[in-house]
């Protein structure tokens, strides 16, 4: 994995960073969401963005997948600006249930089939029948748990170059909690880097190399896990409670 | 991607309107029955079931398309909609090539329906009643004829149910446009408080300037027609029809792309999701 | 289930530790193969950056040795090992130490309790 790592970085590919983001700002009428937001993933990362409910992480992830238009500032996703060909390229989950309820398993399978070119059905196929769930059973029929679990089994199926993982581990049980983990980290390839926003830093921080600490609209700590542990002595989440203490 | 588009928006419909008109076209063969047998309560029972379905159905049709487009589009199935790598243009289209799609199907099933019925009305059978209808229709043909002389071309016919057809269409878009632009309005900012209220509202708002639009141009020709009217009736009967009909037309396909743009605008650069 | 780490090392610090501690204790034996980074990271239930990064300072101890296609090796040298389990029992008696000593006692009775002990446990 190494030399595949340093081949990428040290070739031509890698000169744009995944995602690039700069001096972005978006408010929503006097209300600013974000102020002045800057940073940059290079490619084989899992970065943490890490804050508060409501300190702009869900908006930050709706300006990358192109849901929402900034107010100024500049978003780069492999070098291009978000557009119908971004969206070709990034694996967005939020944290709403998107799935329609007149679609059976394998209706939802042939849209990702139809519309994205990177999707690979048959890993998509054995991860749902890891859940014993068949092609054939109804998307209206199944427990809210279970519809995370197959939205994030699409989301993990496409060979995207950037993820985006608004809080996939809010409000789930441990059990499902370390499903979510593992099958991000089975899909995880050093080609394409995965942003995963959480306010739940324990249990998580160590599937980090890098994390983001957003709060009040800016970032405010922006580093890799390993040199946060050593330089502050302690750990992301001791970190992360010192740093928005109420 | 509108073909692929297409498909699942269409199919997202099918599910309920499919077995509605399985449904209404089952009625109405047993009224036509009840109607051979004379049988009064039959007769009586099947009717109100029959208009009763009709209203479901038009009721329903409306619905669906409002839902449909608010919940794929605006609500939370928008973030998936939204992020499909598809342009702004693809997914209005689609939504709105599947909703007219549905209106008419819905209209066919109703003649279907008419005509069933009108054949168990009588004693008549379905050829008598082809026959009527198509012998209806020749002499509507003759009375254009007796109009507009010998003169008559078959070009002209043809251009007009082309024209006819246009604006059927363009005034059934029209209508779910109208719809769409509304509850794309419930994004903006201030509005995006009460998001339901304020597509009603909007829906009422936009209404105003479309019909007055739609007065004006109409009263305008009327103007025209009055000051110009030596220019008029230097124009044969056929050429002033089809004048009529393509001004019909374009004020139709306008107000499409009046409704269309706002629309598009919306969703493209201030979609705000919840 | 996934490895559990303390708060306050950096978790490659860690993994390298856990992973002298199954050389030592035998989980993988001298010249065998090792797990793939990522089979390995999501035992650990941790990036696989991370992962290799712990591997990489393995192998520039000479306690792992990668082949290029074949992949990951425990080293053959056993005495490494063995100097390895010794490295991490005196780590574990330095803590013992110091944590008797804390109570109270002078380093020659450390001795004697721990002998007492012994015997006791072996009673």
């Amino acid at each position: 994995m190494n030399d595949t790592m340093d081949m990428i970085q040290g070739g031509s590919v890698s000169q744009k960073a995944v995602l690039q983001v700069n001096s972005l700002c978006k408010s929503y009428g006097n209300h600013p969401v974000l102020e002045g937001v800057g940073f940059t993933i290079p490619r084989g990362r899992i970065v943490g963005l890490l804050g508060p409910n409501g300190c702009g992480k869900s908006t930050l992830m709706k300006l990358i997948s192109g849901l929402t238009q900034p107010d100024s500032g500049e978003i780069l996703i492999d070098g291009v600006l978000p557009s119908k060909q971004t969206k070709s390229m990034i694996s967005y989950l939020p944290e709403r249930t998107y799935l329609n309820d007149w679609m059976k398993i394998k209706d939802i399978l042939n849209l990702f089939s139809d519309f994205y070119a990177d999707f690979d059905l048959e890993r998509a196929k054995a991860m749902l029948s890891d859940l014993n769930i068949s092609a054939d059973s109804k998307l209206k029929t199944m427990s809210k748990g279970t519809k995370e679990k197959v939205q994030l089994i699409l989301v993990m199926s496409r060979r995207a170059h950037l993820y985006l993982l608004d809080e996939p581990i809010g409000g789930v049980d441990p059990a499902a909690r370390e499903y979510i983990l593992n099958t991000i980290l089975k899909n995880f390839e050093e080609t394409s880097s995965i942003l995963i926003s959480t306010h739940l830093i324990q249990d998580v921080e160590t599937i980090f190399d890098q994390v983001l600490f957003l709060n009040h609209g800016k970032i405010v700590i922006n580093g890799e896990v390993d040199e946060i542990r050593s330089t502050y002595g302690k750990s992301i989440d001791g970190l992360f409670r010192e740093v928005f203490k109420c | 991607m509108l073909r692929k588009m297409l498909k699942y928006d269409i199919k997202a419909m099918a599910q309920t309107f499919l077995p509605f008109y399985a449904v209404i076209l089952i009625m109405s063969v047993l009224n036509s029955i009840f109607i051979n047998f004379d049988w009064l309560y039959g007769i009586v029972g099947g009717s109100t079931i029959l208009v009763g379905l009709f209203i479901a159905l038009g009721v329903t049709t409306l619905v669906l398309i409002v839902t449909q487009f608010y919940k794929n589009v605006l609500g939370d199935q928008g973030y998936l909609t939204n992020t499909l790598p598809v342009s702004v243009d693809t997914i209005i289209c689609s939504k709105l090539i599947s909703a007219a799609l549905w209106i008419c199907l819905s209209g066919i099933v109703a003649m279907i329906v008419g005509f069933i019925l009108l054949c168990s009305v009588s004693p008549l059978t379905f050829s008598d009643v082809w026959q009527a209808a198509s012998s209806l229709f020749g002499q509507i043909f003759d009375a254009i004829f007796a109009v507009l002389g010998g003169e008559f071309q078959i070009l002209f016919v043809l251009l007009w149910i082309l024209l006819m057809v246009l604006i059927v269409l363009a005034a059934i878009a029209n209508d779910i446009l109208h719809f769409y632009c509304a509850m794309s309005c419930s994004q903006l900012r201030p509005f995006s408080k009460n998001r339901i209220a304020a597509s009603f509202i909007a829906y009422i708002i936009i209404n105003i300037p479309l019909s007055v639009l739609t007065g004006l141009v109409f009263s305008c020709m009327a103007l025209v027609s009055d000051r110009f009217q030596n220019f008029f009736a230097g124009l044969a009967p056929e050429t002033l029809f089809t004048v009529a009909l393509f001004t019909v037309a374009a004020i139709f396909v306008a107000m499409d792309i009046l409704l269309y743009l706002p629309t598009r605008y919306i969703l493209k650069n201030k979609l705000n999701l919840e | 289930m996934t490895w559990s780490f303390d708060d306050n090392l950096p978790i490659y610090l860690q993994i390298i530790r856990i992973l002298k501690s199954d050389l030592a204790r035998g989980k993988y034996q001298p010249g065998e193969k090792l797990p793939a980074v990522r089979e390995l990271a999501l035992e650990a239930g941790v990036n696989p950056n991370t992962m290799q990064k712990a591997l990489a300072e393995l192998e520039r101890d000479g306690l792992v040795k990668s082949q290029r296609t074949a992949g990951r090796f425990v080293t053959e040298d056993k005495e490494k090992i063995m100097e390895i389990s010794k490295t991490l029992a005196y780590d574990e008696i330095a803590k013992m130490v110091e944590n008797i000593s804390s109570l109270g006692y002078e380093k020659k009775d450390i001795l004697q309790l721990l002998e007492r002990y012994l015997a006791e446990q072996e009673a």
